[in-house]
């Protein structure tokens, strides 16, 4: 049985680091995906989590709603993210990695596509309120659904579908072709 | 909550990130973790050293206290000694007849 996050989040402020563990463990992917709709790479992106992770764990006796936890340490990492400024660089994201190391010319290639259509997600992305990045990235990229993601951004479903529907109607726009799409069941 | 089965209706954002990994939460977890531990055990070192320091401050505040009130509680006896009915209750009790001397020396600035 999945313990609560209340049950965590006790244990924890008695000084418990499993309990910590667990339940960073538990949302990392989520913090991770809010960190990266606002800064646009994978480096800062965990950076911005780290921050905020240390952040959430001292400050751990000011969640006052133990059972929403995963919403309170979103928006820490929401803040931690706009603190740094970096959100801002999303505009202009550019892959670290593609300039890391020399390539052969057929991987070179795909690489370059699949930076090009990175890029070009991301600037599509970029176009989008941060809510609508939010919701887009968590139900398409990480496969929530609405109840969770309403959960953990504060919103109601019905507001989370909104979202989604304008977000994926924003980014067939400007995708064009990009855009890989399927009709929607959810 | 990260399961990414293809979904009809949904925009295929693959290409931006690399699928979830979980050695990336165990190594920024464990990065956090670790520098919580050590800002913690650093607070503990300031704790420990005002713990130190403690006992000798607060000595050397008791002894400037003990001294101070000495001082004052000496100070005090002097002033009060000086004062004309002190002097002249002194003379009572003794029978001693004041000579013009010290008369003005005991009166000697009574009307300030």
């Amino acid at each position: 049985m999945i313990e609560s996050d209340a049950s965590l989040v006790g244990r924890a402020r008695l000084g418990d680091t499993a309990a910590m563990e667990t339940l960073l463990r538990r949302y990392f992917r989520a913090c991770y995906v809010v960190a990266f709709a606002r800064v646009g790479n994978r480096f800062d992106a965990e950076d911005v989590c780290q921050d905020a992770f240390i952040r959430c764990l001292e400050q751990l006796d000011e969640c006052r709603e133990p059972d929403k936890f995963g919403a309170w340490l979103i928006r820490i990492v929401r803040n931690t993210a706009h603190n740094r400024g970096d959100y801002l660089r999303v505009r202009s994201a550019e892959p670290i990695a593609s300039h890391l190391h020399l390539q052969s010319p057929a991987r070179t290639d795909a690489e370059a596509q699949r930076n090009e259509l990175r890029d070009t997600l991301m600037r599509a992305l970029a176009q989008l309120s941060e809510v609508q990045r939010d919701v887009v990235l968590l139900h398409d990229l990480e496969g929530w659904r609405h109840a969770e993601i309403a959960v953990h951004l504060d919103l109601s479903e019905g507001m989370s579908r909104r979202h989604l529907s304008d977000a994926r109607k924003d980014l067939r726009e400007i995708l064009g072709d990009y855009a890989t799409l399927e009709p929607d069941h959810d | 909550m990260t399961n990414r089965s293809r979904e009809p209706g949904r925009i295929d954002l693959r290409a931006i990130d690399a699928p979830a990994d979980p050695l990336q939460a165990q190594q920024v977890i464990a990065a956090a973790m670790s520098r919580m531990a050590a800002d913690r055990e650093s607070n503990g070192d300031v704790l420990t050293s005002i713990v130190i320091y403690a006992r000798p401050l607060l000595a050397a505040a008791a002894a400037l206290l003990l001294i101070a009130t000495g001082t004052l509680i000496i100070t005090q006896g002097r002033a009060q000694a000086d004062q004309p009915a002190s002097v002249l209750a002194t003379w009572a009790e003794s029978s001693h007849v004041p000579t013009n001397g010290e008369l003005l020396a005991a009166f000697q600035g009574y009307d300030r």
